[in-house]
Parts: structure tokens; C-alpha cells; sequence
């Protein structure tokens, strides 16, 4: 009698240790002026698309509305530069450009607003191409439950000092997981990558069509997404948030990245029940 | 100060044995005033503390390289404590803290990278935690008093307005 009462106790006790609560609040967040933000890419398979936007303030509604009226230019070291032509109205620029491996690219970026005339500069060295071997669906049990998830093989060159992102499309759609690795730990290896997701419901489902890109990218780009993970994305783990590493000159926030692609698809388990809608099935 | 320590910017440290690749060095300075006022005769017994104080730091990597606050900044510190003998047998007290919240980094506004937002920073620990606080209340009723041998009901209220205190942020979906 007495060891049950004394166990009901401790539940009891230990009932009231653990009890908290968890309340939507509004945190007060003082406004600072707005910041500008940078997104470069040029790729060896001609992509050369810059983006030009602005943070909000916290509270507002994010501004997808981006910058437009810039004069972007790119230049491979020592050539004349590209000037990329305004792509639709929401601060893109674009420029048929295609990047070659082992040149070194310099981005600038010009805006004149009532402030000021800013200018942004950044540069970014293509690394020379690693390309993906293979990409296969794993069934893996995370949290308890079957997951299939997609797995890349890829080759990591003997020398030193890859860095590599991957970019996961799953219908066509952007999964923004930051998946990046450098060759610290697996130079010169057949390296494995699993796509994990750390979301509770995330599975990739039958039918579904995957679109994988390994990007090698430039050390500076590998800490921009490493330290944009770590510290940027409001996750509870963060010990010190903060903004990602930069590789633009001038006060901007973002990144410039001069790097190769190399991109595999697959449908999951595909049989006769998938239907695949004409865009889908002529990938 | 000397050898200073914080985390550098996005450390990570949740599942990395090589801590000390996440951690800066650098200066610290803290000053301060301190007032403590005690009463030690009669039936009501207590003290009155108050502590203002900064303390800061400046590692180089660390915003901007310039002083920002520690995280343990505690600008205002306050206790009062009263101690009421009501009656041979009863004694009262009542205990009453106050501090400021913790310097923490809130984001200063949010952008987006590759169609995921992403959240803007300013300045390291610019910002507060909630000021904690708390009354707590006690009786206590004694029963016997012996040569040898003193017992004594005691009852306590720990938080008596129900503050709630607040742990963490977490971002609302």
C-alpha cells in the first residue's frame, strides 16, 4: 500500500515538474532599415539569372515583388562583361551566358534609388564538373516510420577542396532542405548521399517524379549555405543566429555562385497506375 | 577581462564533439552599482538588494567586432525580502525577485534565398527575454520547541501571482 502510494506521489510530483504551456505570442521586433539581397547563379549548362530584392520588416508580408531597374552585369576575368536583360517584374535578370569550369566569374550589380546609387559586387570561380552517377530511392525508418527517400552516388576527385550542394524537385517543385557537403571527410571517395528530410510527414510517395542536381560549387558558396542552415532559418537549435556568410561586396546579403551542374531524374516505382501529365513524361 | 568566450555566428553545436571550432575569444568589461539595505530588529525583519549592471563583450567575428551585450547582461537585479513574526507561534515571510530577461538575437526582418525565407539579423543579443519575477509566500507554524528538539509546519507559495515564465521562442508556423 505504502510503495503505491509513494509511486502515485512521485507521478504526481513529477506531473507538476513537467507542466508548461504554449501560448501564440507576438514578440515586439523593432524595424531596422532594409537590407538588400543579392542571388546570382551562372551554370555550365546556361543558366545566368540574378535576382535583386529587398528583406521586409518581421511583421510585414514577405516582398516577392524584387527590384527591378538594375543594371546587372557578369564578366569572366579579363573579358568584357554580359549585361543581363530584366526578366519579367519581379527583379530578375537574365542573359543567354553560359560558365565554363575553372574560370572565374565577376558579378556587379548597379541600382540608383533616392538614397543612393548601390553598387554590389561578388566573385565566384566555377569548380571543374563532378558528375552524379547514379540516383536511386532508399527506404529508410526515421522517427518511426518507412520513409523513401532519394540517394545520389557520385565520384569525389582526388584533389582537395570540393564542395558540393544538392538540389532536390519533387514534381517539379523546389524542396528547400539545404543539403551541402564539402570533401573534408570523403576525398577522393564514391561518396553516398541521402536526401533525409527532418520533417515528421515528409516521404516521397509511389509515382512520384524526382529531379536531383549535384552543383559543385565554391568554398564561399559552401559556407554561405552552410552558415544560411546553421543560423538563419529561425530553427530552436540555432545557439547563435545570424546571417549567413557573404560572398557580396557592397553591404548586400546573398550569394553569388559560379557552379557546375549535374542532374539526374527518377520516378518512384513507376507501374501502370501513375499518371504523368505530357510535361512530366516527355522530361 | 581576458579569454572571453562565445559561439560564433550559426554555431553548431547540437551534434558536433568539435566544440571548440564553434567558439571565439575575445575582451569582456562589466561594471555596476550595488545598493543593499537590511533591517535586523523587531517583529519585521527583511533586506532590500538592487543591482544595475552591464556586461559586454567584444570578440572579433562577433557583430561587427564591436561591444555587444553577454548573454547574461542583467541590467536590473532585485530582491526584497520580508520576514513578519506574527506570534509566538506563527512567523510570516513573503520574498519578492526581479530581473531583467536575457539578452537574446531576435531577427530584425526576413528575405527570401531559392523561394525559402530567411530571417535577417542585426546586432548579437540586442534584444530581451520578458523581465522575470516572482512573489513567493511563507508561514510557518511551530509546534514544539524543546531543549533537543524543534519541529515546525512549514508553508510555502512559490510564485503567488502566477507569473508565467517564459523558456523559449519558438517560431509559429
Amino acid at each position: 500500500m505504502s510503495s503505491l502510494l509513494k509511486c502515485i506521489g512521485l507521478i504526481v510530483i513529477s506531473s507538476l515538474l513537467f507542466v508548461s504551456c504554449e501560448r501564440v505570442i507576438q514578440v515586439n521586433i523593432k524595424d531596422e532599415p532594409l537590407r538588400f539581397v543579392v542571388e546570382g547563379v551562372l551554370t555550365d549548362d546556361s543558366t545566368c539569372r540574378v535576382r535583386l530584392s529587398q528583406t521586409s520588416n518581421f511583421y510585414d508580408t514577405i516582398n516577392l515583388t524584387g527590384i527591378n531597374g538594375a543594371r546587372v552585369t557578369i564578366a569572366e576575368d579579363g573579358k568584357s562583361p554580359v549585361l543581363l536583360n530584366p526578366s519579367g517584374n519581379r527583379g530578375e535578370y537574365r542573359a543567354a551566358f553560359t560558365g565554363i569550369p575553372g574560370r572565374t566569374y565577376h558579378l556587379r550589380v548597379e541600382y540608383k534609388d533616392s538614397v543612393a546609387n548601390h553598387v554590389f559586387t561578388a566573385t565566384s570561380t566555377m569548380p571543374q564538373k563532378v558528375k552524379l552517377d547514379s540516383l536511386y530511392i532508399s527506404e529508410r525508418i526515421f522517427l518511426g516510420k518507412m520513409r523513401m527517400i532519394a540517394a545520389i552516388r557520385f565520384q569525389d576527385p582526388p584533389a582537395r577542396g570540393n564542395a558540393y550542394r544538392f538540389v532536390q524537385r519533387v514534381d517539379g517543385e523546389l524542396e528547400t532542405t539545404v543539403f551541402v557537403t564539402k570533401d573534408d571527410l570523403i576525398n577522393g571517395r564514391s561518396v553516398i548521399e541521402e536526401l533525409l528530410i527532418f520533417n515528421d510527414e515528409y516521404t516521397l510517395k509511389k509515382c512520384d517524379q524526382v529531379d536531383v542536381e549535384l552543383q559543385s560549387i565554391d568554398q564561399p558558396n559552401y559556407l554561405f549555405w552552410y552558415s544560411l542552415n546553421q543560423g538563419s532559418l529561425g530553427s530552436s537549435q540555432s545557439a547563435s543566429p545570424g546571417n549567413p556568410a557573404t560572398n557580396i561586396k557592397g553591404g548586400a546579403l546573398g550569394y553569388f555562385s559560379a557552379h557546375a551542374v549535374s542532374s539526374m531524374n527518377i520516378s518512384v516505382f513507376p507501374d501502370s497506375t501513375c499518371s504523368y501529365s505530357e510535361e512530366n513524361s516527355r522530361r | 577581462m581576458q579569454n572571453q568566450i562565445d559561439y560564433r555566428t550559426g554555431a553548431d553545436v547540437f551534434t558536433n564533439d568539435a566544440i571548440e571550432s564553434q567558439i571565439l575569444f575575445g575582451i569582456g568589461r562589466a561594471y555596476g552599482w550595488e545598493v543593499f539595505l537590511k533591517k535586523k530588529t523587531g517583529k519585521t525583519t527583511g533586506w532590500v538588494s538592487y543591482t544595475l549592471a552591464k556586461t559586454e563583450r567584444k570578440i572579433d567575428g562577433i557583430n561587427d567586432g564591436e561591444w555587444y551585450n553577454a548573454r547574461q547582461d542583467r541590467t536590473h537585479d532585485i530582491a526584497i525580502v520580508v520576514n513578519h513574526q506574527l506570534s509566538r507561534k506563527w512567523n510570516l515571510a513573503a520574498n519578492w525577485i526581479y530581473y531583467t530577461g536575457d539578452a537574446v538575437t531576435y531577427p530584425s526582418g526576413k528575405y527570401i534565398i531559392d523561394n525559402q525565407v530567411v530571417f535577417y539579423y542585426t546586432r548579437r543579443n540586442a534584444d530581451r527575454m520578458p523581465s522575470y519575477h516572482r512573489l513567493d509566500l511563507g508561514a510557518t507554524w511551530l509546534l514544539k520547541d524543546k531543549k533537543k528538539f524543534r519541529s515546525e509546519l512549514a508553508f510555502s507559495l512559490f510564485n503567488a501571482y502566477g507569473r508565467k515564465t517564459l523558456r523559449h521562442y519558438i517560431q509559429a508556423k
